[in-house]
């Protein structure tokens, strides 16, 4: 055991010290300096592993030889030692950060750095609340002097901004203090709390006083411009320290008063720190300037912290969980903001546009966006899970509007931190050239070593995750360490150990409809990864982001408790939305495609906050039966699950996203990613079934979202000019098939559904290839600029035939049975007007597949396009792959229709009335009867379709071959195919009749939605005038306004 | 009865169709010119041209697709005959409508049309893919009337077979669809006079503008194979519709005289009325044949 | 009571001068005020009317105990406070102190002790 007054004397002997030694040689001070923080950090180490042995040691220690209230009592049990074990590593990293200015400066600022993390070590340490006040006073003396290490004018004078606050809040805690004190008799912080509350007012306002003076210092928003401006001035390696070990330390003491807090009192700072959270984060948008935004972060972050606090205390949660949420969340904060403080120490400009200077830089790109995506609480960092149990414990006890105030707050923040990431990782930045000064890579590898490390740790040993929850990661980690070997050698690997995981860990472990699922994600991908060996060199970020998302969507079917579901959820989302983001004009796309995700998500979190905890080890297919899932819930889960589809009115994100990625990700994205939905529609639907009919209100109205969907995403393909938005809307338009067919709630729907799913995977992936080698050949994805490929590409033209008729129902092809089966079921439920509406959306997908394959392949070649060849390879192995499985389920349409019936009777039994004559399907409803025999519509069609063909051959063999011109044109001859070649606005005269049905109205109010936010934001902003008294009149205001919320008098 | 037979007699019912529709053609041509105030040809003519065309020694291709076009064509013509029962109770005249439903006829139908417009596309002639383009617009357009009739019947009769919808039209012609369900066989009637690309639905082979539309780049035995098609499409969507909505044929008297007034109801229309234009057309038919198949439609859910 | 009211008054004087002067020198004097009321305060606090020295000679009679070491028999100004508000003065020269740099520094720099100067950094 080590007594921590050790600790304290040691830091206080090496202050003196290093200031002799630094006459001697600079290196043997900074020598000295980093054997005491080496030294704290062994004997915390120590210190944890002396109380792993002995759980029930004394951990407090006396000083002077008096007993608790008499002398000051120093704690070092087993969260202070880890925190000071953290604070002290923190701050070695942070010094090798600033050994450049330290070897310059000299012994003053290495004191006094010494002397911060003193401070901040003594504040951990203490129980005694005026010590407090003298660590609390050390640790910001030092700091504040550290500010003048950078002496120009806006660092000096947010310096004094500062410490006018700084001074004001301390004061307001002593003041508190005292009073305190003259009400109790003692300043031991663990005998006030055994202490019953002291009824007089004056007591209450004592300690208002306390929390006041050490939240002030926790920098509130609004009361925070003070400490916003020395961020964006002072020097980084400072601002690291700031946001991460000042705000740790405060954090803690914060942590040690709040149950001395009346229950409004409690209430109030609670609320406060939600605001803060909130309105931090909402600000946070229009800031261009990065230590800035990280300023405005710390803030909500810091809001975050508390708020989690105050409300599980007032939620009376027990003790050691709310520890790890705010340990979650605190440790995530801290090493990721201290990296990004650090890394805008390295940048050159603050401006976020400059930041892409970042992208080649080759391992901070990498700390960045791993510190974005940790502070953004994603999987697998710490915040995740601690925001997770957070949301949990929030659902649990019905308090839903610091729920609904905690997802609104996450949902800003996603805007800003991936803005910024987008800025630096899209390619629509050029990058100049970063000099980076070895040295400062240390502490930015040594927090993202950390952070990475305790995730894995978190995930591999939290209760409610099974091993494989972390495969993605590991996936992602293997494939991004390899991710400099060519794509050919990174693609097999990834095609490689997917298809052993999914063989022989995913399928054996699943139920029928898990295994089409399984088939539909992972299968799907991996047919569709050939695509991406196109590529002849390395393709960086491609394959790493690709294995995330396969691997995650694996995930997504196996999953058995809550956690494991969501945190595959957001894998896959954060894998797309890197590939997305890879696209050429993928940042705006992929930002959209992040907030709506997120946004979705957060549904689903509050969601599955409602139901209770699942079982692990068993698919949640199987389990869905016993989950007691609420309407609200449901409802919830479902928008979640319709904004990855694209439902209309959710759509905004759709053809951004699916567009804008690379050609092959986006063939991925909408063919495979969207089938992600479908399988949560389902598990949803799962939860409701024999409790909600399928002509329930509900239902019907899930029924017309669903043609609704069909219907407008039909419409809005005809009047795309790009081939991929095109087809992005056409993908819309199938999923709102799916989701009509699973709205029934029969078994004929949903084996519909499924059918149209794994369909709509086949032939969507198919089209996206062979167009992603017309992309890649022709260089545009403009289809009025291509023309009469057909010669020049055959193979891509028979796939497009192919996907197109499969796409639009004509028999004999598989695309007839999806018809089929979405009309039979429709009617046979009376959704007749349902069945209308899909039917005529159907016949509108004629139009947009003809505008592909007409300006694409046929008409005009345009001579700029004469020496088009056909795509490589690898864009045609998947082709070929998926033309088999078309042909395979046209001709034997059993292949796939009776085991979709029995994975569907699994869950709803198949009727009588449903049978196989061999190859016949037959339908004997009493409502409605039918029959489909798509082994002989195929032998029929071909031998309809040779005779006549024969007869052709045999009268017209010889058809001479003419060029490209020779055509009647009315007595014309035309001479350039530019104006010959019929496609650009091909169906204005459809414009002219129903144009009117698509105008972006939706488009319009989110983007409305976006600029009312921004302003707002930017109003607000303006509290920040920049002015050090405004910010004092802030503070004081805040208080009162705080103050009188108490509603003492 | 042994597939051979089936194929048989498949060939026999197939060679009475296209003999009726060319016929049918002829008469039409005929009434058109009497209507104008022209002699017109004689009613054999689709047969004279049909020979001629196939004989034509000379032909010019544009490419795979664009050679395959008429086959594909003809293909669905015949294909979607090849699905219509067309004598009720007669094992011969039932073609392959073991096959499947109406919905298999319904898209069918687009078969023929799609591999058409794909050969058109590629004879690079504007006029074709023009005409494509706005025969497109206009079918979506026609097929909603059509499929809310469709769906119309299927509450009706509770099946989509369409030899059980003939079957329970037997009886008495008081029976048939038109007489228990006007409505529905109003809005497939209407939607019949858009498929038959007649005035004032005939934008689409527009004669002045574009001639004839897609088959613009079509000659000699392409030209034969389309014309040929047009007897036996034709004759099989007027099959249907008499199946569905006027009580079938039990001989083929019967059918001839059916399929006789159903499409003189077209070629009435036809003569009488100028031309919409394609935007025109759209509204038209999602105004009042739609909201006459939605009631029907309604009438028979509720 | 005077010295409470006395360092109440202070307080305000000196919050008053921190938001409505522009000078630095006369914030970083308003709040050293500020500072001094607040020890008047504390000290305000610990006062007992009456009461002696806390300091154990013979005018304040105490006896042993066992637990807690020695017990007062009569009133005695309570002497926490008065520790207390030496550490806070010492702490409140050193802000003070490095404030006044700090300006001295803000002026070399910009030639100004106008705080209405320095608002570059602001939204």
């Amino acid at each position: 055991m080590v007594n921590p007054l050790v600790i304290i004397a040691m830091f206080l002997g090496a202050v003196f010290l290093i200031a002799l030694l630094d006459k001697i040689g600079r290196s043997l001070s900074m020598t000295l300096m980093f054997m005491v923080l080496t030294a704290s950090c062994i004997m915390s180490v120590w210190q944890i592993t002396q109380l792993f042995g002995n759980s029930g040691a004394a951990t407090d220690y006396i000083t002077a030889g008096f007993r608790a209230p008499l002398s000051i009592v120093l704690r070092f049990g087993f969260l202070e030692a880890i925190l000071v074990l953290i604070l002290n590593l923190l701050g070695m990293l942070g010094a090798i950060y600033l050994g450049k200015e330290f070897c310059e400066q000299g012994a003053k600022p290495i004191a006094l750095y010494l002397t911060a993390i003193l401070g901040a070590t003594g504040l951990i340490l203490t129980r005694d609340i005026f010590n407090t006040f003298v660590f609390l006073e050390i640790l910001s003396i030092a700091t504040y002097a550290l500010i003048a290490i950078k002496q120009d004018k806006n660092s000096l004078a947010a310096g004094i901004k500062y410490m006018l606050a700084g001074g004001l809040s301390s004061s307001l805690f002593l003041v508190g203090v005292v009073f305190a004190y003259r009400f109790t008799g003692t300043l031991n912080i663990d005998v006030w709390l055994g202490m019953p509350q002291v009824p007089k007012a004056g007591y209450q306002v004592a300690v208002f006083l306390v929390a006041m003076g050490l939240f002030i210092e926790l920098k509130p928003f609004p009361a925070n411009g003070w400490a916003l401006d020395l961020y964006q001035s002072a020097h980084s390696g400072l601002g690291a320290i700031i946001s991460s070990v000042n705000t740790a330390a405060l954090l803690y003491v914060f942590y040690k008063v709040i149950p001395l807090f009346s229950p409004t009192l409690l209430a109030v700072i609670t609320g406060a720190g939600l605001a803060s959270f909130i309105l931090a984060n909402l600000v946070a948008l229009r800031q261009q300037n990065a230590k800035r935004l990280l300023g405005y972060s710390s803030t909500s972050q810091t809001g975050l912290i508390i708020f989690a606090m105050g409300a599980m205390l007032q939620l009376k949660v027990p003790s050691e969980l709310s520890l790890m949420v705010v340990f979650g969340l605190l440790i995530t904060n801290l090493l990721a903001k201290s990296g990004l403080f650090w890394l805008s120490g390295i940048m050159q400009s603050q401006g976020l546009k400059s930041w892409a200077d970042l992208r080649h830089s080759g391992s901070p790109a990498v700390h960045f966006a791993l510190f974005i995506i940790a502070l953004a609480a994603l999987p697998p960092f710490p915040a995740f899970f601690a925001k997770w149990q957070l949301v949990q414990l929030l659902g649990a006890t019905k308090a839903w509007v610091w729920l609904a105030g905690l997802l609104l707050g996450s949902l800003l923040e996603i805007v800003y931190l991936f803005r910024w990431l987008g800025q630096v990782f899209s390619r629509e930045n050029e990058p100049k050239p970063l000099y980076i000064d070895a040295l400062k890579l240390v502490p930015l590898l040594g927090v993202s070593v950390l952070l990475v490390g305790l995730s894995l740790l978190l995930g591999r040993f939290h209760p409610e995750l099974d091993i494989s929850a972390i495969y993605p990661v590991l996936a992602f980690i293997l494939i991004g360490a390899l991710d400099f070997l060519p794509a050919r050698l990174k693609g097999l690997l990834l095609i490689g150990i997917t298809g052993y995981w999914a063989w022989f860990g995913l399928l054996p472990s699943l139920p029928l409809m898990g295994q089409v699922f399984v088939l539909i994600l992972v299968g799907g991908s991996i047919a569709q990864i050939f695509g991406f060996m196109r590529y002849q060199r390395a393709a960086e970020g491609m394959f790493p982001s690709l294995a995330l998302m396969v691997f995650a969507m694996g995930n997504l079917v196996v999953a058995g408790t809550k956690l494991e579901f969501f945190m595959a959820w957001e894998l896959m989302t954060l894998g797309s939305y890197f590939l997305v983001l890879r696209g050429k004009n993928g940042r705006f796309p992929a930002l959209s495609y992040m907030v709506f995700s997120s946004l979705g998500a957060y549904l689903l979190l509050a969601a599955l906050a409602m139901i209770p905890n699942t079982f692990k080890g068993y698919p949640l297919l199987i389990q869905t039966a016993f989950i007691p899932m609420g309407e609200i819930a449901g409802l919830l889960a479902l928008l979640a699950f319709l904004i990855k589809l694209g439902a209309v009115g959710l759509h905004y994100w759709l053809p951004g996203a699916y567009s804008e990625a690379d050609d092959e990700s986006s063939s991925i994205l909408s063919s495979v990613l969207s089938k992600a939905g479908v399988f949560g529609l389902m598990l949803v639907l799962l939860m409701f079934l024999g409790k909600i009919s399928g002509n329930s209100i509900s239902m019907v109205s899930l029924g017309w979202i669903g043609v609704a969907t069909a219907f407008f995403g039909a419409l809005m393909a005809v009047f795309q000019e790009d081939a991929k938005r095109l087809l992005a809307y056409s993908s819309m338009s199938q999923m709102g098939y799916i989701i009509a067919g699973f709205s029934l709630m029969s078994h004929l729907g949903w084996v519909s559904a499924v059918y149209l799913a794994i369909n709509h995977l086949l032939f969507k992936a198919l089209i996206f290839m062979a167009m992603a080698g017309v992309f890649l050949r022709t260089g545009t994805r403009n289809m009025y600029e291509m023309g009469g490929l057909i010669k020049k590409m055959p193979i891509a033209f028979i796939s497009v035939l192919m996907g197109i008729i499969a796409v639009s129902g004509v028999p004999p092809l598989s695309g007839f049975g999806s018809k089929w089966f979405i009309y039979t079921s429709l009617i046979e439920q009376g959704r007749v007007l349902q069945a209308a509406l899909a039917f005529f959306s159907s016949a509108i997908s004629f139009l947009y597949l003809y505008k592909l394959i007409h300006t694409v392949f046929l008409g005009q070649a345009k001579p700029q396009l004469s020496n088009v060849k056909e795509a490589p390879i690898w864009l045609i192995i998947p082709q070929a792959i998926f033309i088999m499985a078309i042909m395979a389920i046209s001709v034997f349409p059993n292949l796939i229709t009776k085991p979709l019936s029995l994975a569907v009777g699994d869950f709803i039994a198949k009727p009588e009335w449903l049978s196989w004559d061999g190859y016949n399907m037959v339908l004997a409803s009493p409502w409605l009867k039918g029959n489909w025999n798509g082994n002989l519509v195929m032998l029929v069609t071909m031998g309809v379709f040779m005779t006549p063909l024969i007869w052709l051959i045999l009268v017209n063999a010889k058809a001479q071959k003419v060029k490209q011109f020779n055509i009647v044109y009315a007595a014309e001859r035309p001479y350039k195919p530019w104006t010959t070649h019929v496609a650009y606005n091909m169906f204005a005269h459809y414009d002219k009749a129903l144009g009117f049905l698509v105008k972006p109205r939706i488009t319009g109010f989110y983007n409305g939605v976006a600029e009312w936010t921004h302003s707002f934001a930017s109003t607000l902003s303006r509290l920040y005038t920049g002015n050090g008294q405004t910010y004092l009149l802030h503070i004081f205001l805040y208080m009162i306004f705080l103050y009188s919320l108490l509603g003492v008098n | 009865m042994n597939l051979a037979y089936k194929i048989f007699w498949a060939f026999i019912s197939l060679g009475v169709v296209t003999v009726w529709g060319l016929t049918l053609n002829g008469i039409v041509h005929k009434i058109f010119a009497r209507v104008q105030g022209r002699l017109g040809p004689p009613v054999w003519q689709p047969f004279l041209d049909i020979i001629k065309n196939n004989s034509i020694r000379t032909a010019i291709s544009h490419g795979v697709m664009f050679y395959l076009g008429p086959v594909f064509r003809i293909a669905g013509g015949i294909g979607t005959y090849m699905f219509i029962p067309v004598l009720f109770g007669s094992v011969y005249f039932s073609n392959f409508s073991m096959s499947g439903d109406v919905l298999l006829v319904m898209y069918f139908i687009f078969f023929g049309q799609l591999g058409m417009a794909l050969g058109a596309g590629e004879g690079g002639h504007p006029y074709s893919a023009i005409a494509v383009s706005r025969g497109l617009a206009q079918m979506t357009a026609f097929e909603v009337p059509f499929a809310l009739s469709v769906i119309s019947l299927a509450l009706q009769y509770k099946t989509l077979s369409i030899t059980e919808i003939v079957a329970a039209q037997q009886g008495s012609f008081l029976n048939w669809t038109l007489f228990t369900n006007p409505l529905a066989v109003i809005a497939a009637m209407i939607a019949m006079l858009g498929m038959n690309m007649y005035n004032p639905f005939s934008l689409v082979i527009a004669p002045q503008e574009i001639p004839i539309g897609p088959p613009t780049e079509y000659q000699a035995s392409f030209l034969g194979l389309l014309a040929t098609n047009r007897g036996i499409f034709g004759g099989a969507k007027l099959v249907l519709f008499m199946n569905l909505y006027f009580g079938g044929a039990t001989n083929l008297v019967e059918l001839i005289v059916k399929t006789f007034w159903i499409y003189m109801l077209s070629v009435f229309v036809g003569a009488a009325y100028p031309r919409f234009r394609t935007e025109d057309s759209i509204r038209f038919f999602l105004k009042y044949p739609t909201a006459l198949g939605i009631i029907s439609v309604l009438l028979f859910s509720l | 009571m005077l010295v409470l009211i006395g360092g109440i008054l202070l307080v305000i004087i000196g919050i008053w001068a921190m938001l409505a002067r522009k000078n630095i020198i006369r914030i970083v004097i308003g709040f050293s005020i500020v500072d001094t009321g607040i020890h008047l305060i504390i000290v305000a606090v610990g006062y007992i009317q009456n009461a002696t020295a806390p300091i154990i000679d013979s005018a304040v009679p105490f006896e042993k105990t066992a637990t807690d070491g020695i017990k007062l028999a009569s009133k005695v100004v309570d002497p926490v406070p008065s520790a207390l508000v030496l550490t806070a003065i010492v702490i409140g020269l050193a802000v003070t102190a490095l404030l006044l740099s700090f300006t001295i520094r803000l002026f070399k720099v910009n030639g100004s002790l106008n705080i209405d100067d320095y608002e570059e950094l602001k939204w």
